[in-house]
């Protein structure tokens, strides 16, 4: 007997498969055609070979799979926020209380709508990538930095978990979609353009650890813009992962104390 | 659930293979060039370079290449670009070479190279070596071998002079260029993790209340023609 978690979950999924199939399958296409461009770039290291009095500088931090996920990462977060704003749609129409009057715990629905909206995705996600490099070849993973996969699929947690709580909070999918595009797409451009001004007007460069306040939410544009003079990837997750856990935290108090279906 | 995580192994896994199978393979191809100057070892009528390192220790076809200029060509007399695997290279190549005669250093250098190709001289005083093909199992040293006249001469003094001249001596850039080839291998993996994500998809359905393939399983029973009635 599987838990109820799991089972409304399934139910979720099934319901939503033929899109989910479909968006796995433009993930697979697009990151096995740019995995394999970037492949044989990321397959060898040459450098000189170093003579007596040879200075090894530090190296950047190695960001080989950007143009990847810069371009599938959209996808993903865009089909992380549109499966959450359907628990708002759910809400919004009165379905849920089909599901609420008997067979499954407030609790048990949000965090169904959590595994199916935030956890299925990364899963869907996290395969895509590493599959087309497991067909490929093996040893690639070595070269493929963990700290891009761990802070894009934290980046679009933390949009997936907002979506749930605007959905929660306000029972509308409208709300909750535009609220998740605001947050992933826009506020980031935004938060940059203020940082910008800022900087400008106090006529100083900001330093890494300056723009750690962009991590809070967006911790891979964090580590994508301020690589280069030294950001931190497991800084920017430490910054990050609290957040998240509170979104979601929030989320599961919320539905346990004061949720109401109308 | 797990049915869906196997669906989506499956899905990603066909697709991957597919365009892996079908991708021309310029895709499948990068170059690198890095660049030096001046000689390692360099007794008069023997110049050796320790040129670039190639490591990442993983198989890939590796295509190598040098380009040398401002070094006059026509004192050179025998040319050779060596890739040696570095562990030998590091153990005993580097410390006895200095001492030796340069028969004995090219002998040395065929004997532990896994690729070596002749270096041509090409016009405006610019030399080329021939392409090594060969598979990269273990971290390599680009080595450059020159026999010949390799004390530094100053270039010709030009009237007036229109631009700075750079300092006598080799100017070299090794091109490293590695190719990804899709071979049985890639299938097998391929293969491997098909058969994974059928194991998950066909556990998933079976333990889900809306089974695919018992459906699938009594939609067959349904069609099956029955036995012809006896008249």
């Amino acid at each position: 007997m599987q838990p109820r978690i799991l089972l409304h979950s399934s139910y979720i999924l099934s319901r939503l498969s033929k899109e989910l199939t479909a968006a796995m399958a433009g993930l697979a296409i697009i990151q096995v055609i740019f995995l394999s461009m970037m492949a044989p770039r990321m397959a060898i290291r040459v450098t000189l070979y170093p003579q007596p009095g040879y200075v090894a500088y530090p190296q950047p931090p190695q960001t080989m799979l950007t143009p990847v996920l810069g371009i599938t990462s959209f996808l993903y977060a865009i089909l992380t926020i549109a499966i959450g704003a359907q628990m708002g749609l759910e809400l919004e129409r009165g379905d849920s209380a089909l599901y609420l009057s008997h067979p499954i715990s407030r609790l048990s629905y949000v965090a169904s709508w959590i595994i199916a909206s935030i956890l299925i995705p990364s899963l869907m996600f996290f395969f895509s990538l590493i599959i087309p490099i497991l067909i490929l070849e093996p040893y690639l993973l070595l070269g493929v930095g963990g700290g891009e996969i761990t802070l894009i699929l934290l980046q679009v947690s933390t949009s997936g978990s907002i979506v749930l709580l605007t959905a929660a909070l306000f029972k509308k999918r409208s709300l909750a979609l535009a609220v998740g595009i605001f947050e992933y797409l826009i506020a980031p451009i935004l938060l940059t353009l203020i940082a910008a001004i800022t900087s400008s007007i106090t006529q100083t460069t900001p330093s890494a650890r300056d723009m750690l306040w962009m991590a809070v939410l967006h911790p891979y544009n964090y580590y994508l813009m301020f690589g280069y003079s030294g950001a931190n990837w497991v800084e920017a997750a430490v910054v990050n992962i609290p957040v998240f856990s509170a979104f979601v935290a929030f989320l599961l108090a919320y539905t346990r104390r004061s949720f109401e279906v109308k | 659930m797990l049915r869906e995580i196997g669906l989506f192994i499956i899905v990603s896994m066909l697709l991957a293979t597919l365009v892996l199978v079908h991708l021309p393979t310029r895709f499948l191809f990068a170059q690198e060039t890095v660049c030096g100057e001046g000689f390692t070892i360099n007794k008069g009528d023997l110049g050796i370079v320790e040129g670039a390192f190639i490591s990442r220790n993983m198989r890939v076809k590796l295509l190598l290449e040098i380009r040398v200029n401002g070094f006059y060509s026509n004192n050179i007399s025998d040319a050779y670009l060596f890739a040696i695997p570095e562990k030998i290279y590091r153990s005993h190549l580097e410390k006895t070479l200095p001492y030796l005669e340069k028969e004995e250093v090219l002998h040395l250098l065929k004997n532990n190279a896994v690729g070596f190709a002749k270096v041509r001289k090409l016009p405006f005083d610019r030399l080329e070596s021939d392409t090594i093909n060969l598979v990269l199992e273990d971290p390599l040293i680009l080595i450059l071998y020159i026999e010949g006249n390799t004390t530094p001469v100053a270039p010709p003094p030009s009237t007036p002079p229109v631009m700075p001249v750079p300092p006598p001596g080799i100017h070299y850039c090794f091109i490293v260029g590695t190719k990804i080839v899709i071979q049985n291998e890639q299938l097998i993996r391929a293969t491997d993790i098909a058969v994974i994500g059928l194991a998950i998809f066909i556990v998933g359905d079976l333990r889900s209340e809306d089974s695919w393939l018992k459906k699938l399983k009594s939609y067959a029973r349904k069609i099956k023609p029955g036995k012809p009635k006896q008249e």
